[in-house]
Parts: C-alpha cells; sequence; structure tokens
C-alpha cells in the first residue's frame, strides 16, 4: 500500500514536470519560425505607466522663469528636477483661466505682453499649437470661453494675471486674477538660484527682429538668445530593430499586434533592401531595417480606441508601439493640433530635449473618422551618456547655418531656435546642437 | 649694379612699409584705447541695443547688441580712469550679421566703447548704461500703471 502511494506520487511529479517543460519548449520562440510562435505571443499586455506621450500632452516644453533680471532668468525642461514642482504650480492657474467665461476675457495689447514677459513671470512654451478647445479638453474643461484657434505660449505675471498669444490672427488675451501664488513662487525660485547666473535674453529684447538698414538676419521676438555655449551629456542612439546583427522578430510580433495583423495569416515578403512588407486586408506595413515603421491603410484603417479625441487616441497608439522595447520613450506633438485636425506629427524628447531628424519627424500620422490612415514611426532608443560636449554659441551656430544661403539671400527670417539633439539616422552617439526653423528666405 | 640694388632694397622697405602700416593701426587699441578715440566710418555696425546708445537698469549684467557687416571685428573696452580698458576680446561678424556680448555693470554710470573694425576703416560707439536700484523701477512702474488707469 505503502509502495503504491510512493508510485503515485512520482507519477504526478512527473506529469507535472512534464507540462511545464512543455511549456518552456512550446514558448520558445527559437522554436517556431517567425508567425508561428502562437505560444510566445501571449503574456504582452501594456502598462498604464508606460503612456509617457499621452499622459504629459498637456505638459509644456519648457517653462521660463522671468525674475524681471536678463542675469537671472531660468529655463526648466520636462526633465529638470524641479519642472514638476513648478509645472504643478501654475497648471491649477492655466486649468483657472480656461475654465474662464468669456466675459473675463480681454484682448490685451502686443506691448503688454512683452512687458509681462520682462518683467516677473512665467513664460510657458509647448512643443506643438494647440487650439483653446482641445487643449481644454485635455485639461477636462468641457466649456471655454478661450477661442484661440492656435497657441503655443502662454504667460503669467506676478500678479496672477494669465496671458496667450493667439498665433494665427498674432493677437493677445488676458484672464486676470488667475493665481495668487505666483509671485512668491518666482520669488522662492530667485532665492534657490542665488548664486547661479544664468543669461537670456529674448530676441525682441535685443532688437534681433527688428529692421535696420541692410539687416539681413531676423529672429522671431519671442527666440530666447543664449550668450554662452550650453554644455550637455551626449546621447547613444539604437535601432531596436535590430538585435546583435539580427533582426529582432519579439519586437516585430509586438509591432504587428499592435497594428492588428495577425502573424499567422498576413501576406509578407522581404525587398531587395531588407524592408520587411506585411500586406493585410487593412493596409500595408512596411518596416524597414533602418527602424522605420510606415504604414498606409487600404481602405477604413485602423481604429483607434473610441471615447477619446484623435489626439488622445493616437498618442496611445504611440505609446503602445514605444512600449514595444523597453526604456522610457516619451514624445512630445510637434504639430498643430484643433478638434478637427487629421495630420500629426511627433518628436521623441530625451532629457527634456526634443531629438530632431533631418527633415522629417519620428511619427508622422494621419487620423480620420477614428481611424488611423498612415503612420510612419522612426524607432529609437536613447541612453544618456557620461560624455559632456558643449555646443557653439547661439550666434555662432547662425553663422554656420547662414553661410550656406549667404550669396543667394537677401534676408532670412529665423522662426524658432533652440537646443535639440540632432539624429542623423545612424545608431551611435549624438549630440546636442542647435535646431534652426527658418520661417522665409528672400532671395537676391 | 649698386643703383639697382639699393633700389630693389628701396622698393622692398617701400612695400613692407605700405602693408605694416595699417597693421600697425589697427593693432593699436590692443588691450587699451583712448577715450578721444574716432574712426574714421559710421557704417561698420549699428549698435541695436541700447538703442540711444545709453540705458537704465537695476541689473547686474547688460547684452549689447549690434548689426554689422560680416567680417567686421568688434572688440569692448570699459572707460577706466580716462582710458578704455578691454574687456571682451576681439570677436568676428559672421555671415549672419549679428552680434551679442554680455558686459557686466560694476559702477553706478558704465561707459563703454565699442570698437569696430574691418579692412582700412574703422569706426568708435560709445554707450552708456546706468545702475538704477530696483525700488526706483518699482516706484516708475506704478507710475506707469497710474498713468495708464487715468488716461482709460
Amino acid at each position: 500500500m505503502k509502495k503504491e502511494h510512493f508510485k503515485n506520487v512520482i507519477l504526478i511529479t512527473l506529469i507535472i514536470t512534464n507540462f511545464m517543460l512543455s511549456q518552456r519548449i512550446f514558448a520558445d520562440k527559437k522554436l517556431w519560425l517567425f508567425g508561428y510562435n502562437f505560444f510566445s505571443n501571449i503574456g504582452y499586455t501594456q502598462k498604464n505607466d508606460d503612456l509617457y506621450t499621452t499622459l504629459n500632452l498637456d505638459v509644456p516644453e519648457k517653462i521660463f522663469v522671468n525674475t524681471g533680471y536678463q542675469s537671472s532668468r531660468f529655463c526648466y525642461l520636462r526633465a529638470h528636477d524641479n519642472f514638476e514642482k513648478i509645472y504643478s504650480g501654475i497648471e491649477s492657474a492655466i486649468l483657472k483661466a480656461f475654465s474662464s467665461p468669456e466675459k473675463n476675457i480681454a484682448p490685451v495689447s502686443e506691448d503688454m505682453w512683452y512687458s509681462v514677459l520682462t518683467g516677473k513671470s512665467f513664460y510657458i512654451v509647448f512643443g506643438g499649437e494647440y487650439s483653446s478647445q482641445l487643449y481644454a479638453n485635455l485639461l477636462g474643461v468641457t466649456n471655454t470661453g478661450l477661442n484661440i484657434p492656435a497657441f503655443s505660449h502662454i504667460a503669467i505675471s506676478e500678479e496672477g494675471n494669465f496671458y496667450i498669444k493667439d498665433n494665427k490672427n498674432n493677437t493677445y488675451f488676458r484672464v486676470n486674477s488667475v493665481s495668487n501664488e505666483i509671485k512668491t513662487m518666482i520669488e522662492q525660485i530667485t532665492t534657490e538660484n542665488e548664486n547661479v547666473e544664468s543669461v537670456i535674453n529674448y530676441s525682441y529684447e535685443l532688437n534681433f527682429d527688428k529692421a535696420f538698414s541692410d539687416q539681413k538676419t531676423f529672429i522671431a521676438p519671442l527666440v530666447a538668445v543664449y550668450p554662452s555655449p550650453l554644455n550637455s551629456s551626449t546621447l547613444w542612439s539604437e535601432n531596436p530593430l535590430i538585435k546583435g546583427e539580427e533582426i529582432n522578430y519579439s519586437l516585430i510580433e509586438k509591432i504587428l499586434s499592435a497594428f492588428s495583423i495577425n502573424p499567422n495569416t498576413v501576406r509578407r515578403y522581404t525587398e531587395a533592401d531588407g524592408t520587411l512588407v506585411f500586406v493585410e486586408n487593412n493596409g500595408i506595413l512596411r518596416i524597414s531595417t533602418d527602424g522605420t515603421l510606415n504604414f498606409t491603410a487600404n481602405d477604413t484603417g485602423i481604429k483607434l480606441p473610441s471615447g477619446k479625441s484623435a489626439l488622445v487616441s493616437l498618442s496611445q497608439f504611440i505609446d503602445t508601439i514605444n512600449s514595444a522595447y523597453s526604456g522610457r520613450n516619451e514624445m512630445t506633438i510637434t504639430s498643430s493640433a484643433n478638434t478637427e485636425s487629421t495630420d500629426y506629427s511627433f518628436d521623441y524628447i530625451i532629457q527634456g530635449l526634443p531629438v530632431k531628424f533631418k527633415d522629417k519627424n519620428a511619427v508622422n500620422a494621419k487620423v480620420s473618422g477614428g481611424y488611423l490612415k498612415e503612420y510612419t514611426h522612426i524607432l529609437r532608443k536613447y541612453t544618456p551618456t557620461n560624455n559632456y560636449i558643449i555646443t557653439p554659441t547661439f550666434i555662432e551656430s547662425l553663422d554656420q547655418t547662414i553661410l550656406s544661403y549667404q550669396d543667394s539671400m537677401k534676408e532670412i527670417h529665423i522662426m524658432k531656435m533652440y537646443p535639440a539633439y540632432n539624429d542623423s539616422m545612424i545608431p551611435g552617439e549624438i549630440i546636442q546642437d542647435w535646431h534652426i526653423e527658418i520661417n522665409d528666405i528672400i532671395a537676391q | 649694379m649698386f643703383t639697382v640694388k639699393k633700389r630693389l632694397i628701396s622698393l622692398i622697405l617701400a612695400l613692407l612699409c605700405a602693408v605694416s602700416v595699417p597693421c600697425v593701426s589697427y593693432a593699436k587699441y590692443d588691450s587699451t584705447i583712448p577715450v578721444y578715440a574716432q574712426g574714421n566710418s559710421s557704417n561698420l555696425i549699428y549698435i541695436k541695443r541700447p538703442q540711444s546708445h545709453s540705458a537704465s537698469t537695476s541689473d547686474k549684467t547688460y547684452t549689447i547688441s549690434a548689426v554689422g557687416t560680416k567680417g567686421t571685428k568688434v572688440k569692448i573696452f570699459r572707460e577706466s580712469d580716462g582710458v578704455g580698458q578691454l574687456i571682451k576680446s576681439e570677436k568676428e561678424i559672421g555671415a549672419s550679421g549679428l552680434y551679442s556680448t554680455v558686459v557686466d555693470l560694476t559702477q553706478d554710470v558704465n561707459s563703454f566703447i565699442v570698437y569696430a573694425e574691418k579692412g582700412g576703416t574703422d569706426q568708435v560707439v560709445k554707450i552708456q548704461i546706468s545702475k538704477v536700484k530696483q525700488s526706483t523701477v518699482d516706484k516708475l512702474k506704478n507710475l506707469t500703471v497710474n498713468i495708464l488707469n487715468f488716461i482709460k
């Protein structure tokens, strides 16, 4: 009897072990041909804390703290330790301004706007352009009194008044008394940085935006001009699609899953340059070995999560793709966005700075009627290094850029100029430099 | 033969003088400049800030900005004891034509000499930045607000 009992125990143990080992063998990706690994696809779910892009859609790219002095004007990027503290302090003021009824909103002069920036104030800069309606929706405000078709700059004066610039009509508006904590906050930041010298001028203060004689370079008034070179760590850029020297099929499976493509039924082929092409009923997905995804819908496209605005749904989709490979990958919107928008662009934001690719964005997407119609995404993983480099000064960098145009141009108008990482699409070390956006070049 | 040699030496000497005289004349403002110095041109650079060549601030630094032609070399001197002492070494204006530099305001009245030169021409511009107390600035601000309210 005792012997029988012992036999049963061994038998049960063997059966359990058999199931455990079988599960491990079946789930091993190497056992299966690409597209036939049914078991290994199970288990990938997006965590809520991977929604870096979606959760930060309403967060500005940088906050300038104007202390009334040019020698103590500070710029806080998202990556800065104090950014969250400062932003949480002014977030309620922004919310109050967007919740204000129309009767509380008054137009103000351009001079007033500049006088606020010159005095003690917060100057808040967004990466993209929002309509006030869309931004209010992001804040959870259903009915806003502000009717601004496109804005990317906000200022809050020490008196607690909120100012906003309408980029489309070049007009300015004020909402009075949205906070009574601004003055204290600015004083606190000034005290904390008592021994720090940080000289920043706006272009309008240096009159670089105003014409004189045969001046040929004009810089938009709100561009921040730094007199000294900047010191920053470099980034290490990786193409997550290539693991060692092989294609990362595990990542491709997750990407296919995000595009609702069934790897078992999809028709696929490889082009001469190594681009993998997946042809499904709803569209064609091309995955290039340089890490670029390109999806074009055949008919309706891919259904994005419903019940949310197109921008939020698209951001969640971007987060799904970004979280398919490890590491914190945050993006910021760089295009204009309103409630009727269909075309969007995003860039990676690393160490608080945008990463720029030559003539393209990290993500370009077209969304229509809740469906994703076109989508391009450059997959990259960035890791800060301990290698620090010093950039050229603002004017040196401008000189170098203009050098290539100088023989053929009469005037050049700089719309934006700010520090950014420049990615040449070749994996490896990338450095911080000045990103220049030219508005207009008038030929000779 | 002797005359030819003499003429050749004279020619070389004359050439040397022709080349070196302008160099010497524009290298004379290396580390100091006389306060009465005047240039022979008025269109090498145009000071954009301070627009009227004088300004008041309660800040401890001031950014001087200018536009000029490419290749113009700019130095900044501070007037002290009747002479201009070099405080910002030579910087050449690049393709953008823009120039800016930050100067420290160490006195109540700070006088600077901007010296620009290109080829055979030079220009001298005098700038004065006065320091005012923050309380004075605040009073002026209040006065402006009161006047604006009165006008409204």
